[in-house]
């Protein structure tokens, strides 16, 4: 059986991520009118988004697994 | 008939060899009282030796004087008489001289005595002490005598394997001073000759006699031989009443064959009750110490258990806490994507057009907001929630709306 990995898991790297993803927000705060520019940067900041949750959630299991074992110990 | 003569010298030679023939000077001997005593060049000694009805000069060389002298003393003299032919004096040559009678002999080892203490001959301090286990030792005593007999037989009951070696003496008369110092050089002979411990002892011993038969241990040549010793001495002679000089000056003292034997060897069966004891003692303290290292390791490895539990409680703690605070880091996190996920949604611009609004462009980048930046004829862009048609202005209005 093969497990197909998401993309986004192993690629992102979450302070990067962030760091664009203030970008984008403060494009967007700006007076920029180039709704092709904008429509794409939304797309990537949705796609930023997702992968840092997705990336994110997973720390959170890890570490409540992790937290599991210590704490049965 | 022609008288006889001699020639003086002749005369005397004759006189002198006559009284030689006749006087036996070994077996008799002359007693009176001394006067006029007196040595001279510290060699030669000087004396009248008289009673009520006469006087005769005697003369003696100093190193056969062996008993201290002085005038008024009763003495016999052994030796021969002659007349000295250059100024044809007639005087006694001594060979021997003894003292007659215990008043006398007493006053003259009392003298003895206190001339060897004064040199320091009995100094308690220069006793030397015999080792508990001796390996060898030289016994100085008659093979004949019951002292002898006694102390071997003590010996062996107490503690076997002591070599002795035997130096047989006369123990009493005139000949046992020569006797016993000749015994003592041996000794010192051997000693020196074989090494400084050769001997462990040297033990002088006879059993126990009258005061006349025990004065050659007062002799003081023999007291000086055991005085200069290289080898720690022991004297024991069986008697209860007057202590000789020979014991005074030794090392050790032992007061009869039975207890000279007792001081120089253990009693094997002490050494084995001291042993016995001393196994004991040993056993008890080992037993101490392993006691003690049980007590030592098992305090350390309780305090590493105790360690160990503190670690592990620590490291726990941390362990904990550290995933407590990853947990709040990491909810963090998510909030701050949940931040920017709102703040896209109120500026997706596809939200407003699925709603019904179009955006119009004039050209990229040019967005109309307001129906006075048209004019008929001209070509827009509509963009509508799910594409993009091409229109163009035909007429102008005046009011919005």
């Amino acid at each position: 059986m093969t497990t197909k990995k998401k993309k986004t898991d192993a690629s992102v790297d979450v302070s990067k991520a962030f760091e664009e993803l203030e970008h984008i927000a403060t494009w967007f705060e700006s007076d920029k009118t180039d709704i092709d520019e904008g429509m794409a940067k939304f797309e990537r900041a949705t796609e930023l988004a997702k992968s840092l949750k997705e990336k994110l959630t997973e720390a959170q299991n890890r570490i409540q697994e992790i937290r599991g074992t210590i704490i049965d110990e | 008939m022609t008288p006889q003569f001699f020639t003086v010298s002749d005369f005397v030679s004759y006189i002198n060899d006559t009284l030689k023939a006749i006087w036996d000077g070994d077996a008799v001997a002359i007693e009176g009282e001394v006067s006029g005593f007196r040595v001279s060049q510290g060699q030669w000694v000087n004396f009248d030796i008289k009673d009520d009805g006469g006087l005769i000069s005697a003369f003696m060389v100093l190193p056969k004087l062996r008993v201290p002298l002085e005038d008024g003393m009763k003495v016999r003299i052994y030796g021969t008489p002659r007349i000295y032919p250059k100024y044809g004096k007639f005087s006694f040559t001594v060979d021997r001289l003894e003292l007659v009678g215990e008043g006398a002999i007493k006053k003259a080892l009392a003298q003895l005595r206190a001339k060897l203490d004064t040199e320091g001959l009995f100094d308690p301090s220069r006793k030397r002490t015999l080792p508990r286990f001796p390996k060898r030792i030289a016994l100085v005593a008659s093979r004949e005598s019951a002292a002898y007999g006694d102390i071997i037989r003590i010996i062996n009951e107490r503690w076997a394997g002591l070599e002795i070696e035997l130096f047989h003496v006369v123990v009493q008369g005139d000949r046992a001073p020569a006797s016993i110092i000749k015994a003592l050089k041996q000794i010192q002979k051997r000693e020196q000759e074989n090494g400084a411990g050769y001997y462990d002892a040297l033990v002088l011993t006879r059993g126990g006699g009258s005061f006349d038969e025990l004065m050659a241990f007062n002799d003081e040549q023999l007291v000086r031989e055991l005085y200069a010793s290289k080898v720690p001495t022991m004297v024991a002679i069986g008697h209860e009443r007057d202590t000789t000089l020979a014991e005074e000056v030794a090392d050790v003292r032992g007061s009869t064959p039975t207890d000279c034997a007792r001081r120089l060897v253990p009693d094997k069966e002490d050494v084995l009750y001291e042993l016995s004891m001393l196994e004991q003692a040993i056993g008890d303290r080992m037993q101490g110490i392993i006691d003690e290292y049980t007590q030592v390791i098992h305090t350390i490895f309780t305090n590493v258990d105790k360690w160990l539990v503190t670690v592990l409680h620590r490291s726990q703690e941390l362990a904990v806490a550290t995933s407590t605070y990853a947990q709040h880091w990491i909810i963090h996190l998510l909030q701050r994507v949940d931040g920017y996920e709102r703040f896209l949604k109120s500026v997706d611009p596809t939200a407003v057009m699925a709603r019904g609004y179009a955006i119009i462009e004039l050209a990229k980048d040019e967005i109309i907001t307001s129906a006075k930046q048209l004019k008929a004829g001209q070509h827009i862009n509509i963009r509508l929630r799910d594409g993009t048609v091409h229109a163009t202005i035909d007429g102008e209005q005046a009011t919005l709306l």
